[in-house]
């Protein structure tokens, strides 16, 4: 079958690799209908997580339909038409069973790399490196689910593919970072990054009562487009000071709930991001956090920041003392996407949230390489770029 | 191999009753074993394809580690297995089976109700990195029902891909269990 390879850094190619195959009882094989590229993919493209073999199969953001189910699958026929979650979950540890989702114990088969560099292991990802299990990834004609019966989720018929493919990572990450990062009414709710995630994080925080929600990036486009989707209020930070906005918009508090969007290759502008570029290239911090510090800096008293982005290791001038006199309470997570998605389904069923405007650039597989670089430079105002089979 | 069960609320540390542990096993401390010496020959390799150098800082300064201690060697590997205490003796899966007469095996209540402790030590030249394998398989089986395998490795992997190689090998039966 035809993939999407990891060939080494900044190399993605179409590649011919074997079929996938039923290799456990919790098994299915899925044909893939639609995939989606996704931000943290461009920390593999770079060599920034270096834990990829050439050939590696990318991709971890899809849907599709059920062909082959193992012995030990009984919530899934073949026919079925799912989304896949981008973590591989058991269902049935205690991390599981408390929705924590993403820090499965059964899930990731190279445990020992996560726990020596984070000191526990999480679950295991599709096509997200040998550090998070070495699964084959979805930018291809067919995946291999493990543990099937709890890592996809049947789609309603009301939900058509490509809003569906949104339920897979980019809306459960997002809502998580409003849910978990105590969005309230009445709140205003500050979102770094106006990527997929960062907008279902904003819509997210509507949806659960925020009185106003500001998206702050430095694509104009994409600010657009969130305000056109969501009606949310932006701050392009090319052009304007982002805690002056925030002070003058929260009259002088700061926001209650700051989401960090972004992860661990942020960019920026002046001297701090020219700080944290030199130190990442001499490998004295791993990522750059820059947007992760504005949150923290710009929050209010008492308020919250749930960091979504992906980071991978240590960083540099984190701001504690503000953390700590500030009162803040800080938060992350890797998706813990079960919990969240048949909910997010009957809302994208219901009109509530939608999600496919997120698919800017719609193409055959055969063009994967040419969507990594659309999405990667941010050509064509491209905000995902999406691979239908 | 030795299985021991006990059905009193778990402790950890010194203040363990002496009863819970029998004379000349000592007592686990909770598994934060400083075992690392197959991760960094792992490590090595990624290194030597400039890969690890953020690895090792992240090590060195996350967790501000000292060189394994002799004592260490002796400590107990544990899993958390998310099953009752009689689930998890009744029906110990092959992968520790296996062991009997090389391993000494202690189940007890984990705190919470997060479930069962299941500890492990090696007797005589037992390999600690084999233990732990075992271990993991286990509470997989225990509470998932399979142990997941992993897709197959690419065809094509490279120099770089090779060297990895060695890092997830080992990776199974490596870490802080």
């Amino acid at each position: 079958m035809k993939a999407l390879c990891w060939e080494g850094i900044n190399d993605v190619r179409v590649q011919d690799v074997p079929d996938p195959e039923l290799l456990n009882d919790q098994d299915m094989i899925l044909k893939v209908g639609l995939s989606t590229v996704c931000g943290s993919d461009l920390h593999l493209l770079t060599g920034h997580i270096p834990f990829m073999q050439a050939g590696d199969v990318i991709g971890h953001e899809f849907m599709g339909e059920v062909v082959e189910v193992g012995s030990g699958v009984t919530r899934h026929r073949p026919g079925d038409r799912v989304v896949v979650c981008s973590f591989i979950v058991c269902g049935r540890c205690w991390y599981c069973k408390n929705e924590l989702y993403s820090l499965c114990d059964n899930t990731n088969t190279n445990p020992g790399i996560t726990q020596e560099l984070w000191g526990a292991d999480p679950g295991g990802i599709f096509g997200y490196s040998h550090a998070m299990g070495g699964f084959r990834g979805s930018h291809a004609e067919y995946v291999r689910v493990p543990f099937a019966d709890h890592t996809a989720i049947p789609i309603p018929e009301a939900v058509d593919d490509m809003s569906a493919l949104f339920a897979s990572d980019s809306a459960p990450t997002g809502w998580m970072g409003a849910d978990l990062g105590g969005v309230k009414p009445g709140d205003v709710v500050a979102v770094w990054g106006c990527g997929a995630v960062g907008q279902m994080a904003a819509r997210a925080a509507q949806l659960l009562g925020a009185e106003r929600v500001m998206v702050i990036d430095r694509f104009d486009y994409r600010l657009r487009q969130a305000e056109l989707a969501f009606g949310v209020e932006t701050i392009n930070y090319a052009e304007t000071s982002v805690g002056e906005a925030l002070l003058e918009a929260t009259g002088g508090r700061g926001p209650d709930v700051c989401i960090e969007a972004v992860g661990c290759e942020a960019h920026s502008t002046g001297p701090q991001y020219a700080y944290d570029q030199v130190k990442s290239k001499l490998k004295l911090e791993m990522d750059r956090p820059i947007a992760v510090r504005e949150a923290i800096y710009n929050a209010r008293k008492g308020g919250s920041v749930f960091v979504l982005g992906v980071f991978t290791g240590i960083v540099d001038k984190f701001p504690l003392g503000a953390l700590m006199n500030k009162g803040l309470t800080v938060r992350g997570a890797q998706q813990h996407g079960q919990r969240y998605v048949p909910m997010l389904l009957d809302r994208i069923a219901s009109g509530e949230l939608v999600t496919n405007h997120l698919a800017t650039h719609v193409m055959p597989l055969s063009e994967g390489a040419r969507g990594y670089e659309l999405f990667k430079k941010k050509e064509d105002d491209c905000l995902r770029s999406v691979f239908r089979f | 191999m030795v299985v021991g069960t006990e059905d009193i609320p778990a402790k950890t540390g010194p203040n363990l009753p002496a009863r819970f542990f029998p004379a000349g096993t000592g007592y686990p401390r909770h598994s934060h074993s400083k075992e690392v010496g197959n991760m960094n020959t792992a490590g090595k390799a990624v290194v030597a394809a400039g890969m690890a150098a953020a690895v090792a800082v992240a090590r060195r300064r996350g967790r501000g580690k000292a060189a394994p201690r002799e004592e260490d060697a002796d400590r107990w590997l544990a899993v958390t297995v998310y099953r009752s205490p009689d689930e998890v003796q009744a029906s110990l899966p092959q992968d520790l089976e296996r062991w009997r007469g090389q391993a000494e095996i202690r189940i007890r209540p984990a705190t919470g109700d997060k479930g069962t402790e299941l500890m492990a030590k090696p007797v005589g030249g037992t390999s600690r990195h084999d233990l732990r394998l075992a271990l993991r398989k286990a509470k997989s089986v225990l509470e998932a029902g399979e142990v997941v395998r992993p897709d197959t490795a690419p065809t094509h992997p490279g120099p770089l891909g090779k060297a990895l190689g060695l890092v997830t090998n080992r990776a199974g039966g490596s870490g802080r269990l």
